[in-house]
């Protein structure tokens, strides 16, 4: 029998990608990523963009195959949702990983589809034991599915849902427990949530099982009325990591080592040496947390 | 519990007068409202935007507004069944027939099956083109290339417009920016048929054909030799559609006979 949510699958997350900075790949950036001479030490993209038979979204991928390590993020698996891992989706995944070298896979503790209709956004869920147990199974069937593990992400939430019985991250570390999934760790994504909501960013780190985290996200975030007086921040991936992320993004690098990691930035998306600076800056955290340990 | 939670967060998602889950944690109504509304919008935004960038001409004719108005409400009606977005938007053309929108812009429709055919064809799989030489040669035996059953690419759509459609679309994608296109010079009530291809580089390319030209391809397709789906055909229409076949690389495989001529033969 292959895993099952009290049978995890063995080993820690394999180490896909190299422990340096990479970037969110966005087809405008093609050329100047294939001309650079020093690129960011990886890309990553979103599965479903790569969801066609053929064309240029394959050719460049196969392109910056041959240059760089490829990351594929999922965002419509739905693996907290009510209905099991859509076996369609999950073929078209499995194509995609015959046809590119896919170096690691990851997706969200998130829901997008419900009843069969799918809502392109990260919806947040109740974390509670069933919530757990169904979570569980799901990533179980994925990596089943898929013959790999992947990596799950911490969402960036705007709400939570009441009748929890646990908070995010320890929701998260059962989930890697019980399945051998690693983490895939957000940290803008852990700042917003936890500014969202009032908790400490440090005490959610803490209650993180951050030895299987196999790959860091950073990116911008927008932040607007809550409606209370107050400031909600948004996961926008609209702009440059901000300076408390980074903060954090180093004190996960003290206490877990360095990780590989990405620049997000989706929308309003700027010209490639922007982009490559971003990188380059995590870089040098990469090597300070490298001398840190060493030292 | 979990899955009354989920559909009642699902359904206001597309519906901006239904209230937030009452299951959201929040000090204020107005907090929840809020809270839930950054969903709504993250979801709203992200399919506003899949239509936006797969009918820029669409977008260009109705003006910015009313096409938003008309995705929301195409949204709301008929949600997605499945996560891929670039094959979600192509139910578009659909639901603005059925919408007075149509008979306002005649040629809406039309556009906007062209445009929906130019995302299949961005997508559609790859196909190696039959070399130039193996078309010169069938050329050079006009009774053997009138026997030719033509194997099209993947990568190809056509459709038949009762107006200018190609020029129409053509006409704004030249243009600085969709919505600065001059059609003075157009006669729009002209029918014509459009072609849809992709070059070399993987780009989409549209040109214009005569009348009768989509009803030769269809016949090509069925599998009916050169000279019967051509049959219609005035020889202009022929010579205009027979360039884009062997020019633009529009067939992988040619079968004359018993023979198969293809790339890899």
């Amino acid at each position: 029998m292959r895993a099952s949510p009290t049978s995890p699958r063995a080993g820690a997350p394999a180490p896909g990608l190299p422990m340096q900075a990479g970037i969110g790949f966005k087809p405008a950036h093609f050329d100047a990523l294939m001309a650079d001479s020093a690129p960011p030490a990886f890309v990553e993209v979103h599965a479903e963009n790569y969801f066609g038979d053929g064309g240029l979204p394959h050719r460049q991928l196969a392109a910056l195959g041959t240059r760089m390590p490829l990351s594929v993020h999922g965002v419509g698996l739905s693996i907290g949702g009510i209905d099991q891992p859509d076996p369609a989706h999950l073929a078209r995944l499995r194509g995609l990983f015959a046809r590119h070298p896919v170096a690691q896979f990851s997706e969200h503790l998130a829901w997008s589809s419900h009843g069969g209709i799918h809502y392109p956004d990260l919806l947040p869920l109740r974390y509670d034991a069933m919530s757990l147990v169904r979570v569980c199974t799901h990533v179980a069937q994925v990596q089943d599915a898929l013959g790999r593990n992947l990596l799950l992400e911490n969402p960036s939430t705007y709400v939570e849902i009441e009748g929890g019985d646990f908070a995010e991250p320890e929701f998260l570390a059962a989930v890697v427990a019980r399945t051998g999934c690693g983490l895939l760790l957000d940290v803008n994504n852990v700042h917003v949530s936890c500014q969202n909501h009032g908790h400490d960013p440090h005490a959610y780190l803490d209650a993180l099982p951050l030895q299987q985290v196999g790959e860091i996200h950073l990116a911008g975030h927008a932040v607007v009325d809550d409606g209370d007086g107050g400031t909600l921040l948004v996961d926008d991936h609209g702009s440059a990591v901000a300076d408390v992320v980074w903060r954090l993004y180093r004190r996960v690098l003290a206490l877990a080592g360095p990780r590989p990691t990405l620049i997000e930035w989706d929308t309003d998306v700027p010209a490639y040496p922007v982009l490559r600076a971003q990188a380059a800056q995590a870089d040098a955290s990469l090597r300070a947390a490298v001398l840190g340990r060493a030292a | 519990m979990s899955a009354v939670l989920h559909a009642g967060f699902a359904v206001g998602l597309l519906h901006p007068g239904m209230a937030a889950p009452s299951a959201i944690r929040s000090a204020t109504a107005s907090g929840r409202e809020h809270r839930y509304a950054v969903y709504r919008n993250n979801a709203t935004m992200a399919l506003l935007h899949a239509f936006e960038s797969g009918y820029p001409v669409v977008r260009a004719l109705l003006g910015v507004d009313c096409f938003l108005h008309a995705a929301r409400e195409c949204a709301r009606l008929h949600p997605p069944r499945t996560p891929v977005m670039a094959e979600y938007v192509a139910l578009l053309p659909g639901f603005l027939a059925g919408t007075p929108l149509a008979a306002a812009v005649p040629y809406l429709v039309e556009v906007a099956r062209l445009e929906a055919a130019c995302l299949r064809v961005f997508h559609a799989a790859d196909g190696d083109p039959l070399p130039a030489p193996a078309w010169l040669a069938l050329q050079a035996d006009p009774s053997r290339l009138g026997r030719a059953r033509v194997e099209l690419q993947p990568a190809c759509a056509w459709l038949s417009g009762t107006h200018a459609v190609a020029d129409l679309w053509l006409a704004h994608m030249r243009a600085e920016s969709p919505e600065l296109a001059e059609l003075e010079n157009l006669d729009v009530d002209a029918a014509q048929d459009a072609l849809i291809w992709r070059d070399p580089a993987g780009r989409v390319q549209v040109a214009a054909l005569p009348t009768g030209c989509a009803r030769a391809l269809d016949a090509l397709q069925r599998g009916e030799p050169l000279l019967q789906a051509f049959a219609a055909l005035s020889p202009q229409a022929c010579g205009a559609l027979l360039g884009h076949v062997t020019r633009d690389g529009l067939a992988v495989a040619v079968h004359v006979d018993s023979d198969t001529i293809a790339e890899a033969s």
